[in-house]
């Protein structure tokens, strides 16, 4: 188990290295940073001047290990627009995002098992037609024009909710429907299947030929070995929705993650946004490594393969 | 591999999930379509947006970029002050919101289309080196593909997108780039599943090399699933390259492009929905074409799918 953390950690940790690397040769591989950062008209002198502090004349080896070593030390560099740290920007706006996240997951997940749990029970049902309904729909509307009908819909015509910013509990109910939308007709089509595979298994076979009833086989074989793999795509579900906010906080104008690199798009503000693509890597290259862990503590089979 | 990221898992998942009952014999592919719904409304959709795009300025009575500010916020035709002119009104330069809706469908279906032949291009070489030869390839390949998973993809677009700049060619190159890892693991997956079969072993045996056993045996049993998973992809793609065009960040913004047409509904949803309502109803409807084209070949190409 031990030997099989620290395997897992190291290979995590090779990876965030590449990921700075990454971001780190697009910035300056595609073209000079300067252009990309200042203004088009920006005087030489100022180039020149901006060249300097930022250390843009040393060598790209010296560079590299700035940058890396910075970001090791959690110094994720200073936003251009806001001329504070960018770390710290970024603190500030995780709640919102998280809170969002996880009500959207939330919202999936008690939608889309029970769903995928009766229709992968009763294949050709009612329940079944709806989950594969629910699976298709989730993969062809797009989630911030589905933010945008609600907002018509439960904002403007009904008058039920709000449509932007976060002020109360309510305010949140649009955003995470919109967002936990899609993720939803995934674990449904997930559910469902997993739900028809373990059926089918010959344990449940055997379940049956001992004479347990129906209901026994259900809740005793067949549902507890389907939460297994539910469990362990939820975190890679969450880091989806970590991205898939970015739509959605624009469409409500919800104060998260989303809306400051928006933001940062917008004003160039590239320092901003090239910490907040390293921050959101390194988040989701953890929860890999966390799911990896309390799957194979469940799964002990994972850790030999 | 456990925390497998999502959207490989997703297609995989997509490729390999089978109905019940699924397994049909070997007969034409037509023939087959016949009886199946789905399918036929899928085929019958995708052509339709197939259709829009090449024919777009025979189907118009307007050009797309065509604006005449007498006739600016014209609601649809069956809302109070719709005129005959404009079936689903127009913006506010007064263009016509239903003309742009349909050549919308070239940036659309080129984008999609060619990002995914290039994905599919690099991935299937890539992912055939690294599961063939094995050893140092595969270990520079996968890790190639394990970066690249690593940063959540939607994240990954937006950042790739805001230093290469809005254009058609940019939003291709990077499209075929950032999915390539999809069909790289996907490929790999297979041939390592595949090289293990009696077939290739046995071909193996007879002295067949690399040339002869990857395009005769190991890609002929690729394709059915490859085609597939390319499909789906199509359709994510076009929700991506939505969504970068939604934030500005797809092909230059007087181009009208479904993700465009959607930003600036965005900053009109009050005033005059109709400018987000239609180009996102475009983008559904293509979308269900794709995937129910793409479920119904699943189920028919997928070499283990007819041999059941």
């Amino acid at each position: 188990m031990i030997g099989f953390a620290l395997r897992r950690g190291a290979e995590s940790l090779l990876l965030l290295l590449g990921a700075l690397l990454l971001v780190f040769l697009m910035v300056r591989l595609t073209g000079d940073p300067v252009s990309l950062i200042l203004p088009m008209d920006a005087p030489m002198a100022q180039r020149e001047a901006f060249r300097q502090t930022m250390g843009l004349n040393e060598p790209l080896y010296r560079q590299l290990a700035g940058f890396i070593g910075g970001a090791l030390h959690g110094d994720l560099g200073q936003s251009l627009r806001f001329r504070q740290d960018n770390l710290e920007l970024i603190w500030q706006r995780l709640p919102a995002t998280v809170e969002l996240a996880l009500a959207a997951l939330l919202f999936a997940v008690l939608v889309a098992v029970p769903l995928g749990v009766l229709g992968g029970m009763n294949p050709g049902s009612l329940a079944d037609r709806m989950a594969r309904g629910v699976g298709l729909l989730g993969q062809t509307i797009p989630s911030f024009w589905l933010g945008m009908l609600l907002i018509l819909l439960f904002a403007v015509e009904l008058r039920w909710l709000p449509s932007f910013g976060r002020d109360s509990l309510a305010s949140l109910v649009l955003p995470a429907i919109a967002l936990g939308f899609s993720g939803m007709g995934q674990l449904v089509r997930l559910t469902r299947s997993v739900v028809l595979e373990v059926r089918s298994s010959d344990f449940i076979r055997t379940a049956y030929s001992k004479g347990l009833r129906a209901s026994g086989v259900s809740f005793r074989h067949i549902l507890p070995n389907v939460a297994i793999p539910i469990i362990s795509v939820l975190g890679i579900q969450f880091t989806y929705l970590l991205g898939g906010s970015i739509y959605i906080e624009v469409v409500f104008a919800w104060p998260g993650l989303g809306t400051l690199l928006e933001g940062a798009i917008r004003d160039s503000d590239f320092p901003l946004v090239q910490a907040m693509t390293i921050f959101i890597a390194f988040i989701a290259i953890s929860i890999h490594y966390l799911t990896d862990l309390c799957y194979s503590l469940i799964d002990p089979r994972i850790r030999t393969g | 591999m456990v925390g497998e990221h999502s959207r490989v898992a997703r297609a995989k998942a997509l490729v390999h999930q089978r109905p019940v009952g699924a397994g049909m014999g070997g007969s034409m592919l037509l023939r087959r379509l016949r009886g199946n719904v789905g399918g036929v409304l899928g085929a019958v959709l995708v052509l339709v947006v197939v259709l829009m795009a090449v024919f777009a300025s025979y189907l118009t009575p307007y050009g797309p970029a065509e604006g005449n500010l007498m006739s600016a916020r014209i609601p649809p035709l069956w809302v109070e002050g719709g005129r005959s002119a404009h079936l689903l009104g127009t913006d506010q330069l007064g263009q016509d919101l239903l003309t742009r809706i349909v050549y919308g469908a070239r940036v659309s279906l080129l984008v999609s289309f060619l990002g995914v032949l290039l994905a599919l291009a690099i991935g299937v070489t890539l992912g055939l080196i690294a599961g063939y030869f094995g050893g140092w390839w595969d270990t520079v390949i996968s890790g190639y593909t394990n970066l690249l998973l690593s940063i959540p993809y939607l994240v990954l677009v937006i950042v790739v997108a805001t230093i290469l700049g809005p254009s058609l060619t940019n939003v291709i190159l990077l499209f075929g780039v950032t999915c390539s890892p999809v069909f790289i693991r996907f490929t790999r997956g297979e041939v390592l599943r595949l090289k293990e079969q009696a077939f290739i072993e046995a071909a193996y045996g007879l002295g067949a090399g690399a040339w002869r056993i990857i395009p005769r045996h190991l890609l002929p049993n690729l394709a059915g699933p490859l085609i597939t998973l390319a499909t789906f992809e199509m359709s994510a793609m076009i929700f991506y390259e939505a969504g970068l065009g939604f934030l500005g960040l797809s092909v230059p913004p007087e181009v009208p492009s479904w993700g465009n047409m959607l930003a600036l509904g965005r900053q009109h949803l009050l005033t005059q929905p109709w400018l987000a309502i239609y180009p996102g109803l475009a983008i559904a409807i293509t979308a269900l074409g794709i995937n129910l084209l793409g479920d119904w070949l699943r189920d028919t190409l997928d070499p283990r799918a007819s041999r059941r």
